[in-house]
């Protein structure tokens, strides 16, 4: 039996913003998409005060000026740096780990021999301490009951931000105190259909017979509601895909050392990503391209990740790949043996919602050249076909009003401290 | 630990200076404050959250929201929270 620990950062993007800037500590902070469109994250006192997730920015200026909210713009190269910190945290910590999102993790905690709340609030103060981030944490048999307990984790005081459900009377607690469509993989649609059948909570979904679950949600409907059980269907190594990132990784069967080789590959990674996200009709602000060497092996090592705006957001398989390219080249280094690479594509956003700017370059071209490159993939695989890697990317132009400072990442930006 | 190491036989700085990465921060100095503990105006300094402060570290502290360096001694656990210890300070002197 495998046991899973989900750690999920609170308010990931405030939170890293409040690390370099603790004045906004108890206040209410909005993170706009890039162009400063909408509220893609929110602290808690944000949410309380009305603004809704995706919200356009002009639709809630009102209350902005009521609350005295900090808006600010999303700043993806200070969030991934600070995502990179908090993964190496965990990595440093558990047996194994496995990033999922920006900001969420699951670990592998079978082989811990200590009392596992306390070794899991162990893992929250550190992550805490060196980083600056706060982290729920959720323990279950299965992830996807994991991930009902990270939710509880976070909502409830009495937990301390750890919940751990494995073997605990707590579990039918926690799944009728869950809402079916908070469980992770049940989507909107699935959600109204179960409500219209009586079928409000985490518990009534488990309580219903498999015949008619299958019908209902298929296959895949069936493997959550086992998993909802405690029937570990997902298994440790499998990605089930985030709402609002996407990510594509590969260890490599060899070691990659070569810039030009990393390139293909990454490349490679980022076409399957945007067609990933067109498929769902999504389009991202930032993608974020990271690399690692072994773990395991006395090489000297290495593990950057790159940010790179998308701006404005899109799907576009050229526009994500040259980005991704220019993120591979800041990353890379020399003299490295590199075991895996990847990209992830975030703040993903509806494609009909997404902010188009006075500086969109949208060319109605390339919507003719992705329908036909899809076309191809779609006949004869991914890797058929890819863009040429040559060519810088352009100077998209970003109208990000109320960015912080890159202070992680850039020597001008670094905080100041008084004396 | 992730130790970010060259392989070239120059020597690093980050190797020298950076001990815990992912618990690394830099920070900027801004005043003559910490004179006395031989930092100066337009300091770099190295931070390292992974550290626990003892008796006469000087630490970054979180006072009235504003990142600040001090004397460990010197603040009270009601007005301030530890942000950092300081591992280390950089000057240019050209």
């Amino acid at each position: 039996m495998t046991i899973y620990a989900l750690v999920d950062c609170n308010n990931f993007y405030a939170s890293c913003e409040r690390v370099f800037n603790p004045k906004l500590e108890g206040r209410p902070v909005v993170i706009l998409s890039s162009n400063d469109g909408c509220a893609i994250a929110r602290s808690n006192e944000a949410k309380e005060c009305g603004v809704k997730m995706a919200q356009p920015l002009y639709q809630f200026t009102d209350i902005v000026k009521k609350h005295d909210i900090q808006v600010l713009s999303g700043n993806f190269h200070l969030y991934t740096d600070m995502s990179n910190r908090v993964m190496q945290v965990l990595a440093d910590m558990a047996p194994e780990t496995q990033p999922y999102s920006i900001d969420e993790c699951f670990l592998d905690i079978t082989g811990i021999s200590d009392d596992l709340d306390e070794y899991c609030l162990k893992v929250q103060t550190k992550v805490r301490q060196w980083t600056g981030i706060p982290v729920g944490i959720g323990i279950a048999e299965t992830k996807t009951l994991a991930k009902v307990a990270n939710r509880i984790a976070k909502v409830s005081k009495k937990t301390g931000g750890v919940l751990n459900l494995v073997g605990s009377q707590w579990q039918s607690k926690a799944l009728e105190r869950t809402e079916v469509g908070d469980v992770w993989g049940i989507g909107k649609q699935f959600t109204k259909k179960l409500n219209r059948n009586g079928v409000n909570t985490a518990l009534d979904l488990i309580n219903q017979p498999d015949g008619w679950i299958r019908e209902e949600m298929g296959v895949g409907g069936l493997k959550t509601v086992r998993e909802l059980r405690g029937e570990d269907c997902i298994g440790f190594d499998s990605i089930p895909q985030p709402k609002q990132t996407t990510m594509v990784s590969r260890s490599f069967g060899q070691t990659v050392t070569d810039l030009d080789d990393l390139i293909n590959a990454v490349s490679g990674f980022a076409t399957t990503a945007a067609a990933d996200i067109r498929k769902a009709n999504l389009v991202s602000s930032a993608i974020s391209v990271f690399m690692e060497t072994s773990r395991f092996s006395n090489e000297p090592q290495y593990a950057p990740s790159q940010s790179v705006e998308l701006s404005p957001a899109t799907n576009n398989t050229k526009h994500i790949v040259r980005a991704a390219i220019q993120g591979v080249k800041e990353a890379y280094r020399e003299g490295f043996k590199f075991k895996k690479a990847g990209v992830m594509l975030l703040d993903l956003v509806d494609a009909d919602h997404a902010p188009r700017s006075l500086f969109d370059s949208h060319d109605p071209k390339d919507d003719k050249l992705i329908e036909a490159f899809d076309a191809i993939i779609r006949q004869q695989g991914p890797g058929a076909i890819n863009f040429g890697t040559a060519g810088q990317p352009s100077a998209w132009h970003s109208a990000s009003a109320f960015r912080s400072p890159n202070f992680t990442t850039e020597w001008p930006d670094i905080p100041t401290v008084k004396t | 630990m992730f130790t970010v190491v060259r392989t070239t036989t120059n020597l690093s700085l980050d190797e020298h200076f950076i001990k815990h990465p992912a618990g690394t921060f830099f920070v900027k100095v801004e005043g003559d404050g910490m004179v006395d503990h031989g930092i100066f105006n337009g300091d770099t300094l190295i931070v390292d959250r992974s550290l626990n402060p003892e008796k006469n570290s000087i630490i970054i502290a979180v006072i009235d929201g504003e990142l600040t360096a001090c004397n460990f001694l010197d603040i009270s656990s009601e007005e301030a929270t530890v942000w950092g210890v300081v591992r280390g300070s950089i000057r240019d002197l050209l």
